[in-house]
């Protein structure tokens, strides 16, 4: 089974910067790919055009079975609600909403109504329980991003986004995070692409992707921090030569 | 610092766009009151008949009051013909003309024709004269236009009604070179004025020194008339002129009130968007070392460069629109021609200064939460929206509009117009309290929203019930503009047609009688016509007028005169029912007088209680108390007998004979009307027009500056929607939150204006018509909500579209 497919994804900005230069890659569910690379190498718009924030210049891009790279803003919306949770560095939760609010906000915005036990199980397994009546303001960086990551898992999507997770977090609470990403992985089989610059984040995951100027330069399994310090540190060098 | 500014302001165009439009038009609305305000104050009619004449000695025009403009009396009062004696005896003096002026109208084919004045022959100043002077009571000579215009000619005869009387005269010259108007010869005139002299004009004898011979003549005049060289002789000659620009300081200065204020909470209501706009970069600039004090400097510079921006094309706008308003006026016959438009530098220095202070402190207390905040907070609260407003401001606030509240209920326990004023400054206060409770309210409001909205609904409606709560501060300024909108337009509206229909209703029921008799053409109902009336057989007839009294007061020591409209009855009085709640109407004459009940609330009065009072034409008396009556939007505040009043009176009633036989009667009298509204003539009022075209401007200036803000909080929405966005949410669904948002705010604005006009509207109803529904456009409160939520609805959606679009 695929949760991602890119066959062949371009991007060019405005300007003719080429973000992401053919780009092919398959993710299968139940995969925890961290996508690694330099400012610049194209790994947040390769994000953005797998997740269907983007559009794609050219390429095909399929969403669990879904071709969304032809599709306007308002259906790639309905793909991306139905098949697709995002967490973010500045977690993105709605200020004005409770975190219970938050949690549900993806359903309400489908329109179906939500697996109470499912929603309940998530709350537990992140130590969000009694937290529910508070705002986002009310919680500390780590809290809030549990909030933000069972609100993408609320839908139970093929795919979890996650766009530097750890990026605002101390090294203790950041472990805590993946810690969490692990367990969802192993436990319940969910698909994560992780972008990230961080070497032990990325260590975390079953593989790494590792971008350069657009292209996947490598794909590195089950790679230790050191290791993958170490490629990134060549990349890096290669990069400046 | 100032490079920053500008590079941060660059970046913050569109608001500062607002802030430049609120500046602007503000402008043009501050130096046009001030130029009209300047040419009431400083603007007098040159002289005209007597433009040759040394000296002008006449009765004051104004009362005169220590540190306050002068009152403008209704009527003058004359010369004495001991005074005409004394100042034609003064050394130096080579001529005194005694000039008399009354409204005459001749008869030409069974028709009276309005508008003319006569007078005695010796203010024809001309010896040019086809035929020869009028010499006797049967005679009159005319100017040439006028005669050409009535096709009289030397030798025929035609008859004037003047002087109370209709009298036949035969044309004994036409005077090339005279002013336009009747002339008599000035035994005639006196006898047909009932008076000496209006006014004195005097030729200095060669030689003489003109400034002396004014001093002089002022001694052997004794102390009361006014003697006037230069300049000044134009407000003698022509008092009415001089009265008319006292009416527009009266008007500029009531006008500036609302002018002010609106204009100041635009300007501070679009910085406050701008500041907001920047709360990041100021956090950031705080963060990098940048005092509280540097901060406010930074967006205090920003705003005063706007303000110089605008402030050139505002004033000179301001002075353009003077110029047409000034016309305008004169057109409606509120501001005489004579008076120009008083042109100096003055209203511009004024706005300048004005806007340049409120724009200062608004854009210092705009940023002043941003600014004082510790850096780090700084930091983290700009990622959200800013914090709670104040509980201060909002308890200030809600106090405001508390007080507000109660002092509506003031038409109800003070009777009639002494409550109006009340009202006028209750909708102000509630506006201002507004102003600082409205992100409180707003916030409120949501959470009530929110909770009792319909769980079907739907996801889009919750969401923008509560992001109007969470952003409250964001579009509070906004929405308490919309609503000030809305209060200011129901308000002002029936605030003046309840006491107009009040008036129009009152006079209608008080002076009901078979027969009703006005005379517009002959500017009052001739006596004559009024004793053709009385000597019918059975009939009874009373006479109705209107005048002004002024009350004199002291006040910390200063001479202070109050005005007061005033009613001349004479005549069968019992014919009018001015709703006598105290005394005997019956007994009003000489010097006894009825007093309205909030005028005996004010003065302590009860009948056989003395009072003085200055007359329309400045005359002190004493007058004794004698009724009390209930219809003062009818009557005014005091009903005196004719020998207190001036000129004839307005209106007519009579009972014991009908229309038709009426008609019969006055036939001797063209230029009468019988059946015409009662007192239609003193309810229409000309500066009804002018409030409701300052009204109408106000409001496209308070709705412009909404648009504006709301425009600019909408673009500023990026990153929520982003987080909408991110959560699963359609551009459909973000377009339905964003007009669901617009609807929320557009019809929470509608509600909160006609809920702080209503209380006011309802209880002037009480008070002024004794039912709780005002009298007015209604139609104006459903097209108020309608403009209101059209401007909320694509403020905000148009924006937002475009946002989703990128």
């Amino acid at each position: 089974m695929t949760a991602v497919e890119l066959r062949g994804v371009t991007r060019v900005y405005d300007g003719g910067v080429t973000a992401l230069d053919g780009v092919s890659l398959r993710v299968p569910r139940g995969a925890f790919l961290a996508v690694m690379g330099q400012s610049g190498s194209g790994k947040s718009t390769l994000l953005h055009c797998a997740s269907g924030l983007d559009v794609p210049t050219s390429g095909s891009i399929t969403i669990a079975g879904t071709e969304i790279a032809g599709l306007k803003e308002s259906k790639r919306a309905l793909v991306r609600r139905e098949h697709v949770g995002f967490v973010f560095q500045s977690y993105n939760l709605v200020p004005s909403l409770s975190v219970e609010q938050n949690i549900t906000l993806p359903l309400r915005l489908a329109g179906t109504s939500p697996d109470r036990a499912w929603l309940a199980s998530l709350v537990a397994r992140t130590g969000l329980s009694g937290m529910l009546g508070r705002a986002p303001a009310e919680l500390s960086g780590g809290q809030r991003q549990r909030v933000s990551i069972v609100r993408a898992l609320a839908a139970r999507p093929a795919v979890v986004f996650a766009d530097e997770p750890t990026g605002a977090l101390d090294s203790r609470t950041a472990a805590g995070i993946l810690d969490l990403f692990t367990e969802l992985v192993d436990e319940l089989g969910q698909t994560i692409v992780m972008v990230t610059h961080d070497p032990a984040a990325a260590a975390r995951a079953h593989d790494t992707l590792v971008m350069s100027d657009g292209r996947i330069g490598e794909i590195l399994s089950r790679a230790t921090a050191g290791e993958l310090a170490a490629r990134l540190g060549r990349v890096w060098e290669g990069a400046g030569a | 610092m100032r490079a920053i500014a500008f590079t941060m302001a660059r970046k913050r165009v569109a608001s500062l766009i607002a802030v430049f439009v609120a500046v602007l038009f503000g402008a043009v609305a501050v130096t046009t009151c001030a130029v009209l305000g300047e040419t009431g104050i400083r603007g007098t009619a040159p002289p005209g008949r007597f433009a040759d004449a040394d000296v002008l000695v006449g009765a004051p025009a104004e009362l005169e009051q220590v540190e306050d403009i002068d009152i403008p009396l209704a009527a003058r009062a004359p010369v004495d013909a001991s005074v005409i004696a004394a100042v034609a005896a003064v050394p130096g003096v080579e001529r005194v003309i005694a000039d008399l002026s009354v409204p005459a109208a001749p008869v030409t084919g069974g028709q009276a024709v309005p508008g003319l004045t006569g007078h005695g022959w010796s203010s024809a100043m001309t010896g040019e004269i086809t035929g020869r002077a009028p010499t006797g009571p049967g005679e009159l000579a005319l100017d040439a236009a006028t005669a050409a215009r009535l096709g009289l000619a030397p030798g025929a005869t035609t008859d004037v009604i003047a002087g109370g009387k209709r009298a036949s005269y035969t044309v004994t010259g036409v005077a090339a070179g005279a002013p336009e108007g009747l002339y008599w010869d000035d035994a005639t005139a006196a006898a047909l004025a009932g008076r000496a002299a209006d006014l004195l004009a005097v030729w200095a004898a060669p030689g003489a020194d003109t400034g002396d011979l004014a001093e002089a003549i002022a001694a052997a005049a004794g102390p009361g008339p006014v003697v006037a060289t230069g300049d000044d002789r134009g407000e003698v000659e022509n008092p009415a002129a001089a009265g008319s620009a006292g009416e527009l300081i009266a008007m500029a200065g009531a006008l500036s009130g609302t002018i002010l204020m609106v204009v100041g909470f635009m300007v501070a209501a679009a910085l406050s968007v701008h500041v907001a706009g920047q709360a990041p970069e100021l956090a950031l600039m705080r963060a990098v070392g940048a005092t509280p004090r540097q901060a406010r400097r930074l967006v205090a510079a920003q705003g005063t460069v706007t303000a110089l921006l605008a402030l050139p094309f505002g004033i000179a706008g301001g002075y353009a629109l003077a110029g047409v308003a000034r016309d305008w006026f004169v057109s409606l016959g509120m501001l005489s021609p004579e008076i120009a438009t008083a042109w100096s530098p003055l209203p511009a220095l004024i706005a300048i200064v004005l806007f340049l202070l409120t724009v200062g402190l608004s854009a210092r207390a705009a940023a002043f939460g941003v600014s004082r905040l510790p850096v780090t907070s700084a930091l983290a609260q700009t990622n959200t929206e800013p914090r709670p407003e104040g509980p201060v401001r909002s308890a200030i606030g809600f106090g405001l509009v508390g007080l507000a509240l109660v002092m509506t209920a003031a038409p109800v326990a003070m009777p009639g117009i002494a409550g109006l004023a009340a009202v006028g400054g209750a909708s102000l206060m509630s506006v201002i309290g507004l102003a600082l409770a409205g992100p409180a309210l707003m916030r409120k409001g949501a959470v009530l929203i929110a909770r009792f909205l319909p769980r079907r609904a739907g996801v889009t409606s919750w969401l923008a019930a509560h992001n109007i709560g969470a952003y409250a501060a964001r579009t509070a300024g906004a929405v308490t503009g919309l609503a000030l909108a809305v209060t200011l337009a129901v308000t002002n509206a029936f605030l003046q047609t309840t006491p107009d229909e009040a008036a129009r209703a009152e006079l209608a029921a008080g002076l009901s009688a078979p027969v009703s008799v006005t005379a517009p053409a002959l500017r009052g109902v001739p006596a004559y016509a009024v004793d053709a009336l009385a000597a019918e057989p059975g009939a009874r007839v009373a006479t109705f007028g209107s005048t002004t009294v002024y009350e004199p007061s002291e006040q910390d020591g200063k001479q202070r005169y109050e005005d007061h409209p005033a009613t001349v009855l004479g005549g069968d009085v019992a014919l009018a029912d001015p709703e006598v709640t105290d005394g005997d109407l019956a007994a009003v004459k000489d010097t006894s007088v009825a007093v309205s009940a909030s005028f005996a609330l004010w003065g302590g009065l009860s009948t056989g209680d003395e009072v003085g009072l200055l007359l329309a034409d400045g005359r002190p008396v004493t007058v004794t108390v004698v009724a009390v009556y209930a219809r003062e939007f009818g009557f005014g505040s005091m009903i005196l007998a004719p020998g207190l009043g001036s000129g004839p009176p307005s209106t007519v009633i009579a009972e014991g004979l009908d229309a038709a036989r009426a008609r019969e009667v006055l036939s001797i009298a063209p230029g009468t009307l019988v059946g015409g509204e009662v007192g239609a003539a003193a309810a229409e009022r000309p500066d009804k027009w002018v409030n409701l075209v300052v009204i109408g401007g106000l409001l496209g200036y308070v709705l412009l500056g909404v648009v504006n803000g709301l425009v600019a909080a909408t673009a500023r929405r990026r990153p929520e929607f982003d987080a909408l966005r991110h959560s699963g949410a359609t551009p459909r669904q973000l377009m339905a939150v964003a007009r669901a948002e617009a609807l929320f705010f557009g019809a929470g604005a509608a509600a909160v204006g006609l809920a702080l006009s209503l209380p006011p509207l309802l209880f002037l109803g009480v008070g002024a018509l004794g039912s709780p529904l005002p009298v007015g456009p209604y139609w104006l409160i459903p097209v108020m909500c309608g403009v209101v939520l059209a401007a909320a609805y694509f403020a905000t959606v148009v924006p937002a579209r475009r946002l989703l679009a990128r």
